[in-house]
């Protein structure tokens, strides 16, 4: 598929003239990036799915104040990390559930999800991932699955280099330890 | 076909049945691959489809203005309500802000005496017990002697024109 440069994507939105256009074509490049990240930290496919839309409402919505300090897909994927962060907290609040013990519940529902692989090792990181504190969860997918150059990692989450390096190695290593114990 | 004769005849075999069964191989190692990078989620299929359009519906409605539908014989009620709100607005705030409230400060001095003069307050008991269950006219006049409030009770009664009194 060709992709569009992000100026011109910007431009064809903010042209009244063709903005539905320019808004289909941001949409058809990056919804199934943002729909992974999403889905990475909402686990259940059809929370991400609601995050997903809220994400390219509010993309919408911004892309107006876009003054391309980062790239777009930077400044999108930010959007879709604080809503998936958001949702999560709305979620633990309801199910009237700590952080961790809603890591600990979607991880045991997940044995049962259709949209999620059968694959024991998979799930045996999962329940790793699920024992981690939020950051460092985080940290290890965004490294790990999405393969993240640690400096955007740090702009993406607001923290320095160093920090994520570091934090990221304690992840990588608890996540270790865990599955060498189970 | 005219290769595989040409390998069969360098002295290469491949087991029975490979090529039949490589294309499979080789999709479900892809899977494998795209399971793992996206960490064993699966996408139901098609979601992708139909995404971009409900956004766009989303969006659609999330910025259409709609008219709220008013009937033609309900045009002249909006302003006649209005106009209501707009009356009984002045009429309370008018009578909240500017109504004189009367308070005991607001009483002349020879108001007072008068009232008092004209009604005799010994002859209703209750409020006699009124003014004493207040007390603070007894705290404030001082004594030179002490005396008990009892006495002064039995005094007052007996004595003293409490009109007399207050009226001092």
């Amino acid at each position: 598929m060709s992709t569009t440069p992000d100026k011109e994507l910007i431009s064809l939105i903010l042209d009244k003239s063709t903005t539905n256009q320019g808004f289909r074509a941001l949409l058809a490049q990056y919804q199934e990036q943002l729909y992974w990240q999403i889905r990475k930290m909402v686990i259940v496919h059809d929370d991400a799915d609601d995050v997903l839309q809220n994400v390219f409402i509010k993309i919408f919505k911004g892309v107006k104040n876009f003054k391309g300090d980062s790239k777009l897909s930077t400044w999108m994927f930010r959007i879709a990390y604080n809503e998936s962060v958001t949702f999560l907290n709305n979620k633990a609040k309801r199910l009237q559930l700590s952080s961790q013990e809603l890591q600990d519940h979607l991880t045991d529902k997940l044995e049962a999800d259709v949209y999620f692989t059968s694959d024991e090792i998979q799930l045996a990181l999962k329940k790793a991932l699920a024992q981690l504190p939020d950051r460092q969860r985080e940290v290890f997918n965004l490294r790990y699955y999405d393969d993240l150059k640690f400096k955007i990692i740090a702009q993406l989450l607001d923290l320095s280099e160093g920090a994520v390096k570091s934090t990221y190695h304690i992840a990588a290593k608890k996540v270790e330890q865990f599955i060498k114990e189970d | 076909m005219k290769k595989n004769s040409i390998h069969t005849q360098a002295g290469f075999k491949v087991p029975c049945g490979y090529f039949d069964q490589l294309t499979d191989r080789v999709l479900e190692n892809t899977q494998d691959q795209e399971l793992q990078d996206h960490a064993g989620f699966k996408m139901p299929e098609d979601y992708l489809v139909s995404l971009e359009d409900r956004v766009m519906s989303r969006l659609g409605q999330e910025t259409r203005v709609i008219p709220l539908p008013v009937s033609k014989t309900k045009q002249w009620l909006y302003p006649a309500l209005a106009m209501a709100a707009l009356f009984i607005g002045f009429i309370i705030i008018n009578g909240l802000f500017t109504q004189d409230k009367v308070t005991f400060a607001d009483l002349e001095d020879q108001e007072i005496t008068d009232f008092l003069v004209d009604v005799d307050f010994m002859q209703d008991e209750e409020s006699v017990a009124l003014l004493f269950a207040d007390n603070t006219i007894l705290k404030e006049i001082e004594m030179e002697e002490n005396i008990t409030d009892k006495e002064l009770l039995d005094y007052l009664m007996e004595d003293a024109s409490l009109n007399q009194i207050i009226i001092e």
